[in-house]
């Protein structure tokens, strides 16, 4: 540059250096030199200018600025951005946008030595404004393409994503400058481009890019040692909706997933043809991408994928057979495996209260020294416990029983304080500790194959609806088991003595409110378990196995899944905080009658023992007699309370049932919200609570 | 509830049921019950399963155990103090499929001579052979839930040795729930003499050591027998394969699972909510050609006709006679066939909006409906059918019936020599007395029930328990 400059130094016939020495600056600065033309203080040679020369020399002075500071920026971005798509954007704005500029500048140049009538007038004068008109316009572009290098940027300089960036130019391509809209659409083509080539790398080969990994839409975190991908919305430019931000995160996963299985698979020749199809499909692409296109092509690698590898790998049938391990141990369809979690609980209990009773002095220590080992073998217990009742009942070995085994697993749960107090976290801990007294977790832990549609947080709400499910069916349990406390529920008219069996207004009192406790579990487990619960699970079972279209790959699959699980929660009336605590305190009222009644009955054994024994005696141990007068006022007290949370509970539902109808239901709108589950499926929704409500007419309750 | 849902009980809950059945009437009831189960269940008289039998989902394992060569044994214990009935399922069509050593017949063959006492008595001295028979069912039983009595309280054996039994397995088995099918006495037109004696001293042990007892009326079933099924003289062997039906359909959810109601402690807690009241009634609809062949009247059979019906007084296998004040105190409808969860919700609604069934004042108006698998097996004309299991205050109008004819009786002191004669009456009549207060208190819980005031009403606790004494 500075040679050509010089170039026209020499070969000038301009008579007047001054002129020729100003052009030259003029012309260095506007191609990002810093000269003393703009220097802030007056050189002589601006003092012999008019004011309106000096006003058109600061406007090219401004340009040769904005040029010199869009040309570092670029190189800066260029050099040391996060985002791949960031830096090729800046690398095409030095390389492409301002060097059309600088061939502006050399053809002015040019124009100058050849002394081209339409810049040099006459005597070789070589007006301001002929120069200023020549630059005419560009003021504008490269002030534009600075903007566009800080787009990259945040306030503070720190790089913004690939994604930020693709939007922008694609908002910015609709300023209705014709010429801008040029530079625009080229600038969008190389950004996109770059974002495909990323894209690419892991749709066809399932790996993260290796520069730039943060500015990807998929992220991998790792948690726990395994990695989990997920899709990193901030990372997504406009034309990738949720649906096909799935898809994407689908088929490098699946991918990921089938590698592991088979380390050659992608060198098979079939594989390689199929890739050859994908790429064609990628390529033909036309920008500015539309999110059409983009999910069409999308869709076709993610059906190719799944026909070609996945419907081997991990038929519906597999997929159903999973789900079905989830509906009934978790959901509790298969009945005597909650039964006999809650038997092999209680037992641990029991175990773990007596030996604190043997070592009273460091109980507390003993509270805070329970193993995971000991909780697995709570589980160990239980899965003991349903072979020995399935062998009394069937020859067949079952292989359900046996995958879950594999799969389940029961620990102690660390609950997730404060940091991000999501719904689910919030109910999880509401009910995860009702069962051995400290947080535990039923988990389910698939191989790496059922990943490809269940993900860690399908996982944790599985938990969570076993935790709540289990909560309620272990209070249904232990209140029953009072029908079996021989003691209580005996009458026994014995003359002459002070005990008499049931008849008395205290114990009628407790026998209510424990009858009333019982028929509202009975009535919501039932509702939960034979109405909820079966006809969603029926719903999606149907909808899986109807595979008209050949469309039920796991992606799919995936998706119904989800809607299905949201749905559940919202019948399962998990997103009503008031209600789930209301629920937890009726179960801890009900521990608390049971636990009266059973040293009750202890006390009443006592009683009868010595009555047996010593017939002639009128007095009766005071103790005993206190004891039991005692644990009959506090019966009472329980039974008040266990009331009241029935009520509370009853004005929850009937709240609810009221909201329902005004606001339509509710769920469907949360289901239709769900980002990016366009699915086919429709969800069982039932009559809603209605129906539980008409059962369960608590009137003399509520009435109280 | 989804009917078809199929879902395995608990293994630890306790499930299996020993039936014990004692005297004439509970042998009889008791012979019909196995062979209907039998026939549910796709057993064949000699215990096998039949060949079609391929269905599965049903629990057979509740009232079967299965011998070494998988043919399949009722845990039945079969009790009379005389041969004749005993004699008769010894011959009978299904004789083979019952552990010949659970059968006990009394070594005089005499009976009871319809006695409370010396059936009672006779129990007593006989008890260690029958509880030899018993503890071999509890032990060869996996998670025992409890015992069925099946017997009739009019006469000698079934009232006195059943009373005996009853007692003593109290004792011996506190934890296990005792669930008896008791026949009581039509008291307008009773064979037995002396059955205000019989039946009042039996009520005493039923309220005492039973956790529920299904009162099934003699006099009932025979107004159902004439009424429903068209006969105009019934006989007992159609009034007992009235009450098998019932049994039978009583314990389909046991059999065929679902998700509530699937063991007897499931039953009772739902609907016994003070343990003293414990005494259940029944209907049944339809009652039909396959199962008492003259009535093909009842063919329209919705959920909301058999819910309906269920609720009739005359289809109630108890006579009493309901006053103004009477209420259910809780309902379970088990309604078995193809009946779906919306149409039993617009019954429901039905039956609450038109206030179709009065309820306690003191507790929820618990309806409960279990819908349960029907046995693919059987043939039945009906789409759907429907068992009530009620407890109902008026039932305490029964109680009182028989207490008016027993003091009647007593206030003449006729036939209690017999009574004298044997070991509980030795000393005096006590017994008599004994029991007649405890019917009295029974029938006071009833009437209690039925006021607002049940649960506070009663007294102080302290005052209560003096005037219990008294």
């Amino acid at each position: 540059m500075r040679q050509d400059l010089l170039i026209i130094f020499n070969v000038s016939s301009l008579e007047e250096v001054p002129q020729a020495i100003m052009i030259h600056e003029l012309l260095l600065a506007l191609s990002g030199h810093s000269s003393p033309l703009f220097s802030e203080s007056t050189t002589p040679l601006t003092s012999q200018l008019s004011s309106a020369e000096l006003a058109l020399l600061k406007q090219l002075g401004n340009l040769g600025h904005l040029h010199r500071d869009t040309r570092l920026l670029a190189a800066l971005i260029t050099e040391s951005h996060d985002s791949v798509i960031c830096r090729a954007v800046a690398a095409s704005i030095s390389n492409t946008q301002l060097s059309v500029f600088q061939q502006k500048i050399l053809s002015v140049e040019r124009s100058i030595l050849s002394k081209d009538s339409c810049i040099v007038g006459a005597y070789d004068i070589v007006p301001l404004s002929g120069i200023a008109k020549a630059f005419a316009g560009w003021s504008r572009r490269i002030a534009w393409l600075k903007e566009a290098c800080e787009q990259m940027r945040d306030e503070e300089g720190a790089p913004r994503s690939g994604a930020h960036m693709i939007d922008w130019l694609r908002a910015e391509s609709r300023t209705g400058f014709p010429d801008l809209e040029l530079v625009i659409l080229d600038l969008i083509d190389v950004a996109e481009k770059a974002w495909l080539r990323q894209l690419s790398i892991w749709m066809f080969y399932g790996r993260l890019p290796r520069i730039g990994s943060k500015d990807f839409l998929v992220q991998g975190e790792s948690e726990g040692g395994s990695e989990e991908l997920t899709v990193k919305p901030s990372c997504c430019p406009i034309f990738v909706t949720p649906a096909t931000a799935r898809s994407i995160l689908f088929i490098g996963r699946s991918l990921n997933s089938v590698k592991k299985l088979d380390s050659t698979f992608q060198l098979s020749s079939e594989r390689k043809s199929i890739l050859m199809e994908n790429m064609a499909s990628v390529s033909s692409l036309k920008h500015p991408i539309a999110s059409a296109s983009l999910l069409e092509a999308v869709g076709k690698i993610r059906r190719s994928l799944a026909q070609s590898i996945l419907q081997n790998l991990l038929p519906s049938i597999e997929v159903v057979k999973f789900l079905n391990i989830l509906q009934e141990f978790f959901l509790g369809t298969r009945g005597e495996f909650s039964v006999a979690l809650v038997d092999a609980a209680d037992l641990h209990l029991r175990e773990r209260h007596l030996s604190d009773q043997k070592s009273s002095n460091t109980s507390r220590l003993v509270d805070k020294l329970i193993k995971d080992s000991d909780i697995v073998t709570v589980l160990r217990k239980t899965w003991a416990a349903l072979t020995r009742f399935q062998n009394i009942n069937d020859d067949k070995v079952d292989g359900t029983l046996e995958f879950a085994r594999e799969v389940i697993q029961l620990h102690i749960r660390k609950r997730i304080k404060a940091q991000g107090e999501t719904g689910i976290e919030k109910l999880h801990a509401m009910f995860d500790d009702t069962l051995l007294a400290i947080p535990v977790a039923l988990t389910v832990q698939p191989s790496s194959m059922f990943s490809l549609f269940f993900t860690m947080e399908h996982s944790n709400i599985y938990s969570m609806i076993h935790a709540y499910l289990i909560s309620l069916r272990r209070t249904h349990i232990h209140l029953r088991e009072l029908w079996k406390l021989s003691v209580l529920r005996r009458y026994r008219f014995s003359p002459g003595t002070a005990i008499s069996g049931t008849k008395d207004s205290a114990n009628r009192v407790w026998w209510a409110a424990v009858f009333s406790a019982t028929f509202f579990i009975t009535e919501l487990c039932a509702y939960f378990q034979g109405e909820v619960i079966a006809e969603s699970w029926t719903a999606l079972q149907q909808w899986i196995s109807k595979d008209d279209d050949g469309e039920r790959d796991p992606e799919t699959i995936g998706a119904a899944h989800h809607v299905y699980l949201s749905m559940l929660r919202e019948s399962l009336l998990l997103n009503h905080f008031t209600f789930a605590e209301v629920l937890r305190q009726l179960m801890d009222n009900c521990n608390q009658i049971v636990a009266l009644a059973r040293r009750l009955e202890l006390v009443r054994q006592a009683l009868e023992a010595f009555h047996s024994k010593a017939e002639d005696t009128k007095e009766l141990p005071s103790h005993l007699v206190d004891e039991n007068r005692e644990i009959k006022q506090d019966l009472i007290l329980a039974s008040q309370a266990v009331n009241k949370s029935l009520k509370d509970l009853m004005v929850q539902l009937k709240d609810m049932d009221t909201t329902r109808t005004k606001l339509g239901f509710i769920a469907q709108e949360t289901v239709a919200s769900a980002p990016g589950f366009a699915t086919s499926f429709i969800p069982w929704k039932g009559s809603g609570i209605r129906s539980l409500l008409m059962k369960l007419d608590l009137q003399a309750i509520s009435n109280d | 509830m989804s009917p078809h849902q199929q879902i395995k009980a608990s293994p630890n809950c306790g499930r299996e049921i020993i039936t014990v059945q004692a005297g004439q009437c509970g042998n009889s009831i008791g012979s019909q019950f196995w062979q209907q189960l039998c026939q549910e269940h796709g057993i064949n008289q000699d215990g096998n399963l039949e060949e079609f039998a391929t269905e599965g989902g049903d629990r057979k394992d509740v009232f079967f155990y299965q011998s070494d060569d998988t043919r399949y044994i009722p845990r039945a214990v079969l009790i009379d103090l005389e041969p004749r009935v005993i004699q008769g399922i010894q011959s009978g069509p299904y004789k083979n499929i019952y552990n010949p050593e659970n059968f006990f017949v009394g070594k005089e063959g005499s009976g009871a001579g319809n006695n409370w006492g010396s059936g009672y008595a006779m129990g007593d001295s006989v008890q260690e052979e029958i509880f030899d028979i018993i503890d071999r069912e509890v032990d060869g039983s996996d998670s025992l839930e409890g015992f069925m009595l099946l017997h009739s309280i009019a006469g000698g054996t079934g009232s006195g040795l059943g009373s005996c039994l009853l007692e003593r397995m109290n004792d011996r088995y506190p934890k296990k729930l005792i669930q008896t099918y008791s026949v009581f006495p039509d008291t307008t037109a009773e064979d037995v003499v002396v059955y205000p004696y019989n039946s009042l001293l039996a009520m005493r042990k039923l309220t005492e050591h039973a956790d529920s007892v299904v009162v099934l009326d003699n006099g009932a079933l025979w107004r159902i027998a004439a009424d429903r099924l068209h006969l105009q003289t019934a006989s007992f062997a159609q009034t007992n394969q009235l009450v098998s039906t019932v049994m039978c359909a009583s314990t389909t959810t046991l059999r065929y699972p679902g998700y509530m109601h699937n063991d007897l402690v499931g039953i009772v807690a739902s609907l016994i909510p003070t343990p003293r009241c414990h005494f259940l009634m029944t209907s049944y609809t339809p009652f039909t050609g396959d199962r008492v062949e003259q009535a093909k009247t009842v063919r329209k059979t919705t959920v909301l006709d058999v819910m309906r019906r269920l609720l009739q007084p005359k289809n109630r296998m108890v006579s009493t006679v309901p006053s103004k004040s009477s209420c259910y105190i809780s309902i379970l409808n088990i309604i078995q066939g193809e009946a779906d969860p919306a149409e039993v919700h617009k019954s429901l609604l039905r039956i609450r909006e038109r206030s179709m069934a009065n309820f306690i004042p003191w507790g929820p108006a618990s309806i409960q409906v279990a819908l349960t698998k029907s046995s693919p097996y059987m043939q039945t004309s009906h789409r759907v059918s429907g068992l009530m299991l009620a407890n109902h205050t008026s039932i305490s109008t029964l109680f009182k019936r028989i207490m008016a004819q027993y003091d009647k009786m007593r206030k003449r002191n006729v036939f209690l020599n017999e009574y004298k004669k044997t070991a509980p009456f030795a000393d005096g009549f006590e017994e008599f007395d004994i029991a007649r207060d405890v019917v009295t208190d029974l029938i006071k819980e009833y009437e209690e029930a039925e006021t607002e005031n049940y649960l506070n009403a009663a007294t102080e606790p302290g005052a209560t328990e003096s005037s219990a004494t008294s």
